[in-house]
């Protein structure tokens, strides 16, 4: 499809495997990270074309994500939030924030990648 | 030979216990373990190595004979109480060094948590028995005087020493007298501990061949009967200068015996002076080679019923109580190993102490159905160890069912049972049907079987709405059929499902609520993503449970929930996974 990059940050390994798997055959450049230090030290080299994050991860939550993207590094760079149930507050926050989209889980493959297309289509 | 052997088990488990790092490992356990070794040597260096014992054990080498009995009393009344002060704490070694070796532990230190069990069991007995033989020659033992089931005794009797012979591959036989009332009046332990003894003794000595124990009625006058208890062996056999003293103390036939088949020399002398209290004569024949009889007779009174508690029902299978988990409060060495014996023969998980502090901490990390609680015991008696467990601060200790376990029971007994919150009570020495019965009886008001079943209804309602296990289907879908792809997401489900399990353990012990949660979390999504909805339905209740409740007891269940589900579920998916290959 393209060479655009998506910055995937979702400690569950092995969603994170299989949506990794569908955005490349899907041909994206995926880079997948665990938690939010990693996020922040990819930040820092690149700017992804968009990123999808789970709401919850270890050191730095996908809420804290958003701010720090938007407000740290000034970059309108589409975020797609991974939330799970019963977490309809923070997603509420989450868009308040600048986050694009949200897709609840359990995640469905085939929807990101529609709402990742939908995203990038846009920019 | 004795006050060496002692000192050499003594030096093997410091030595065990010194090879040990204790730095390495930072579990309570160690820490448990190292406390009472610390307790254990400052009781035995300040009271058998300390002053007023060290002119004393002295003379007592030197006692054997020369010195008046004033002395030898005193002695033992020293012995007795000295023994009894390390006894503790060594069952608190024994325990937790128990404890140590069931967590995780590389091969080296398993090797020398093992080598320090080893080193204080036989430490653990050659104590019991000073402490015994100084206790009844002290006359400190007490000789119990209560109406007792001799035929249930017997069989209990019998029972034991088969099961102790089973690996040895000699036989036992049996032959009682028919004509011995059921109900006798005596000490129904010592009777026990003196037959025990004498055929544990003959199991040391015999290679092949056999054991018998002979009962009869020799005589009967208004209420009272002679029993006359014959054992013979075809063991090695003793010879006749070595007979003479057999039953003197710490004295085995030669010092090659003692190399060759251990213990402390004490057994027969401890039997002689039972024998002599209750009342008879201990006796012995014996040819070299051919092998060794015991004999003595004993009187008792006829008795007439027991008072046990009523409402033995009938509806009576080990399966009812097999997987159980029970904890035993128990001091008496042989009656330890008799209930452990029977509880194991019916599938019964046991652990068996006879130190309250240890008992307790058991309680907190195990998961026990039920307390059988001996009431009278050194140091701490069932009583006040009921008191903590019904004052504890955590629910399921409160009100898990205790059973006591008692030789003499009085009105008065019955009362302070009630009012500590004994649940039931069972008269020594009980049927194995008594037993069992008790247990199926009171096993029924235990809170968590409850828990557990009402737990099952909800996850058999989401499994009948979800009939199969899993489904791979969509799964397989998200991989646009990649079958590949599909074998590595199998992977690392099995991965985060195993880690689930491991962590979840530890932190259940910990009783750490916010990883459980988390580990709960974490692993939701996997288990959705394959949509085996009945481990996330229990998964969400260890979720919820950890964000409202906390109880533990539940979270077990639920734990072991999971755990047996996901057995289940990984053999599925290898199934499922060969069905997809094989068809795709």
């Amino acid at each position: 499809m393209s060479d655009k990059q998506i910055l995937l940050a979702e400690d569950d390994e092995l969603l994170a495997s299989l949506l990794t798997y569908r955005l490349k055959k899907a041909g994206y450049e995926v880079i997948s990270v665990f938690d939010g230090q990693e996020v922040k030290n990819q930040l820092a080299q690149k700017i992804p074309d968009i990123i999808v994050s789970d709401i919850m991860m270890p050191y730095f939550s996908g809420i804290e994500l958003i701010e720090y993207v938007r407000n740290e590094l000034r970059s309108g760079v589409p975020i797609i939030i991974i939330s799970s149930a019963g977490n309809e507050e923070n997603v509420l926050s989450a868009f308040e924030l600048g986050a694009n989209d949200f897709i609840a889980k359990p995640v469905s493959p085939s929807e990101l990648l529609v709402r990742v297309n939908r995203e990038l289509l846009k920019v | 030979m004795k006050p060496k052997n002692l000192l050499n088990q003594l030096a093997e488990l410091e030595n065990a216990l010194q090879n040990f790092s204790f730095e390495e490992l930072s579990t309570e356990d160690a820490k448990r373990l190292k406390t009472s070794f610390d307790t254990f040597r400052r009781q035995l260096e300040g009271r058998i190595f300390g002053e007023d014992l060290r002119s004393e054990s002295t003379d007592f080498n030197k006692s054997q004979g020369a010195e008046t009995d004033l002395t030898e009393n005193r002695e033992a009344r020293l012995i007795a109480t000295v023994s009894h002060e390390i006894r503790t704490p060594l069952s608190g070694i024994v325990g937790f060094a128990d404890l140590l070796g069931e967590s995780q532990l590389d091969q080296e230190q398993l090797n020398q948590v093992n080598a320090i069990r080893a080193a204080s069991k036989n430490l653990m007995d050659i104590i019991n028995e000073l402490l015994e033989y100084s206790k009844i020659l002290a006359g400190l033992e007490h000789f119990e005087k209560v109406a007792f089931n001799f035929t249930d005794l017997i069989q209990e009797t019998v029972f034991l020493c088969q099961s102790l012979q089973q690996d040895k591959g000699i036989g036992f036989k049996l032959d009682k007298d028919p004509l011995i009332p059921a109900i006798l009046v005596g000490d129904p332990t010592k009777l026990s501990q003196v037959l025990l003894n004498l055929i544990g003794n003959s199991m040391k000595f015999v290679e092949k061949g056999g054991i018998s124990l002979n009962i009869s009625l020799i005589k009967e006058r208004e209420s009272k009967v002679w029993i006359e208890f014959v054992v013979t062996d075809t063991g090695i056999g003793i010879s006749e200068g070595d007979l003479n003293h057999i039953f003197d103390s710490f004295r085995q036939a030669n010092q090659e015996i003692f190399s060759r088949y251990g213990g402390t020399g004490l057994g027969l002398s401890i039997v002689k002076q039972i024998v002599d209290k209750l009342g008879g004569e201990l006796e012995v024949s014996s040819r070299i080679g051919v092998g060794s009889t015991f004999r003595f007779t004993v009187p008792y009174e006829k008795g007439s019923t027991i008072e046990q508690p009523a409402n033995l029902n009938a509806e009576l299978s080990p399966q009812k109580v097999a997987g159980m988990q029970v904890l035993v409060f128990e001091d008496n060495l042989l009656n330890q190993r008799l209930i452990e014996k029977r509880l194991n023969s019916w599938g019964v998980l046991t652990d068996i102490t006879e130190n309250a502090y240890y008992g307790l901490e058991l309680l907190e990390k195990k998961q026990f159905d039920m307390v059988l609680m001996d009431l009278r015991m050194p140091e701490m008696d069932g009583f006040e160890v009921t008191q903590l467990i019904r004052g504890h601060q955590q629910e399921r200790l409160r009100e898990i069912p205790i059973v006591a376990l008692t030789a003499d029971f009085t009105i008065e007994d019955k009362k302070e049972c009630m009012d500590h919150g004994i649940d039931d009570y069972l008269l020594k020495p009980y049927s194995p049907e008594a037993l069992l019965s008790i247990i199926v009886k009171n096993k029924k008001r235990n809170a968590s079987v409850q828990r557990l079943d009402r737990i099952q209804d909800e996850t058999s309602q989401t499994k009948n709405s979800q009939k199969a296990l899993l489904d791979l289907k969509p799964a397989l879908e998200d991989c646009m059929g990649d079958i590949h792809m599909l074998r590595e997401l199998i992977v690392l489900y099995k991965q985060n499902a195993l880690e689930f399990i491991g962590k979840v353990k530890i932190y259940l012990q910990q009783e750490d609520f916010t990883m459980i949660r988390d580990a709960a979390h974490k692993i939701k999504c996997g288990l959705a993503m394959m949509h085996t909805y009945k481990l996330h339905s229990i998964v969400e209740q260890i979720h919820d449970n950890c964000r409202t409740t906390q109880d533990i007891a539940a979270l077990l269940v639920l734990y072991d929930q999971f755990v047996g589900e996901y057995t289940k579920v990984q053999k599925e998916l290898d199934v499922e996974m060969d069905n997809l290959e094989s068809n795709g």
